[in-house]
């Protein structure tokens, strides 16, 4: 009856109740966010004193790479939960909130790629920071490919929870040691979260983060959507189960006397 | 028309900038699509089964 | 100690020691990821010439001499204690000029004379509308180093 855990723990019906009451209003954010933040990026921001226009590419760049760095710890703090926990819930947010984490991850390298090429005068080097995103992104796959891996989905989600703490390990501690042991890097440093003033014009800073907002609202709105079908994915697995069970139930019942 | 050209231009980075907000675009409207399509075809797989199932088809928060 | 607990602390002592073994490998290769050499650590570390090697550093101020082909550049690469001569052949990245943070890649064909075959620029993390930039410099506020 391992099936019937998820009814047990994840109490799908309250958190589907807050998923069709709170969506309509996020799908609205995001349009809001997304509309706004173009506005300012396209129209209401200068050109750069260096990199002229090509700064305005910074605005899917820069968000992206925050959102896929939140997904990818989110889902290392949800795969502890659900390994120490067993909570269903979090695995669910898991296996949802992953390819939502590698999209944002390939957006990342792919805007940041074309941004290098003219202004650094080269698609890709391998220094510290680029390599780092990079092994990100294998992570987010490889998590995605063991999730499913296995004929057991449990083993599959456990094997996938340890694969993402382990990764989540590396991380800090790639990001830290480039930061404080002064690793040198083509890539330049944080500008927005370093501990002085930002180092990004007020004029930029703007339509940086209103894009940071809309690409967490479209996040969220999207997780939920993903978490539902995930949720209906495991009541479907569960009903085809009971029906086999009857199935084979009804089919033994007439050899009885 | 010549200003719409010149600021599309970008002063010659256009092809740079409006690349970059394509790629973007192209992932996050693929994935809402996907995303969507999937949740679809596996709500009407569960309300199949659940007719098959003789149950009065309930929705999905397991509500009647 | 129920099963929960156990699991919560293996998790954690798994944690602690992949951190502490993550910590150390990077510590151990730290100079294999370092990007790039300056021109002190070239000059200090005596690499031989051929081997390839990345060198970054600024374009020092009057240093670049174009030749007549219009392909190939001369200029001088500072750290502002060492400074090397630089012989590059190929398109320059568009923010090249004198003054910027420069990455070359190439070799040493004497113990102060590089020859790149390949230019990177490096951009700073400093974000500003140009009128901004024209302030700072002339109220004094310059940070930058470029320029």
């Amino acid at each position: 009856m391992t099936n019937f855990k998820i009814f047990k723990y994840a109490n799908p019906a309250k958190f589907l109740y807050l998923c069709e009451k709170t969506f309509i209003y996020l799908v609205l954010l995001t349009i809001i966010f997304l509309s706004f933040g173009l506005y300012q990026g396209f129209f209401n921001s200068p050109e750069d004193y260096q990199q002229g226009n090509l700064v305005r590419i910074m605005y899917v760049h820069v968000p992206s790479a925050w959102m896929a760095l939140m997904i990818y710890s989110s889902i290392a703090i949800a795969s502890c939960i659900y390994l120490i926990n067993k909570h269903l819930l979090a695995n669910i947010f898991c296996k949802s909130a992953s390819l939502i984490g590698a999209s944002f991850t390939l957006i990342a390298i792919v805007t940041g790629s074309i941004w290098g090429k003219p202004t650094w005068g080269t698609w890709w080097v391998w220094d510290a920071r680029l390599t780092s995103v990079l092994i990100l992104f294998f992570l987010f796959v490889g998590y995605m490919v063991l999730f499913d891996a296995f004929d057991d989905p449990t083993k599959g989600a456990r094997a996938a929870g340890i694969l993402v703490i382990v990764g989540f390990v590396f991380v800090p501690i790639i990001k830290f040691s480039v930061d404080i042991l002064e690793l040198r890097t083509l890539h330049q440093g944080a500008s927005v979260s370093k501990l002085s003033a930002p180092s990004v014009h007020e004029s930029m800073l703007w339509p940086l983060l209103v894009m940071a907002l809309a690409y967490a609202a479209y996040f969220i709105s999207l997780l939920l959507v993903r978490m539902r079908s995930a949720i209906l994915a495991a009541r479907v697995r569960s009903l085809r189960m009971m029906q086999a069970q009857r199935a084979s139930r009804a089919a033994i019942v007439p050899e009885r006397p | 028309m010549n200003g719409f050209e010149e600021y599309f231009a970008m002063g010659g980075d256009g092809r740079f900038i409006w690349s970059a907000y394509a790629v973007a675009a192209l992932v996050l409207i693929g994935l809402a699509v996907a995303s969507v399509w999937s949740y679809r075809a596996r709500r009407s797989e569960f309300n199949v089964l659940q007719e098959l199932d003789g149950g009065t088809p309930r929705s999905e928060d397991g509500n009647p | 100690m129920t099963r929960k607990k156990r699991r919560l602390y293996t998790l954690i002592g798994a944690m602690v020691l992949l951190s502490a073994a993550t910590a150390l490998v990077i510590g151990a290769f730290r100079d294999n990821l370092v990007f790039f050499f300056s021109p002190t650590e070239v000059a200090e570390k005596g690499i031989e010439a051929g081997q390839r090697i990345r060198m970054g550093g600024l374009v020092e101020e009057d240093s670049v001499i174009r030749d007549a082909d219009g392909l190939t550049v001369h200029f001088r690469l500072t750290d502002l204690s060492h400074t090397i001569m630089v012989t590059y052949r190929g398109i320059l990245p568009s923010l090249f000029r004198e003054g910027q943070g420069v990455i070359v890649q190439g070799q040493l064909d004497a113990p102060t004379h590089f020859i790149a075959d390949e230019i990177m620029a490096k951009h700073d993390e400093n974000y500003m509308p140009p009128e901004v930039a024209e302030a700072l410099k002339k109220s004094g506020q310059w940070k930058g180093g470029n320029e």
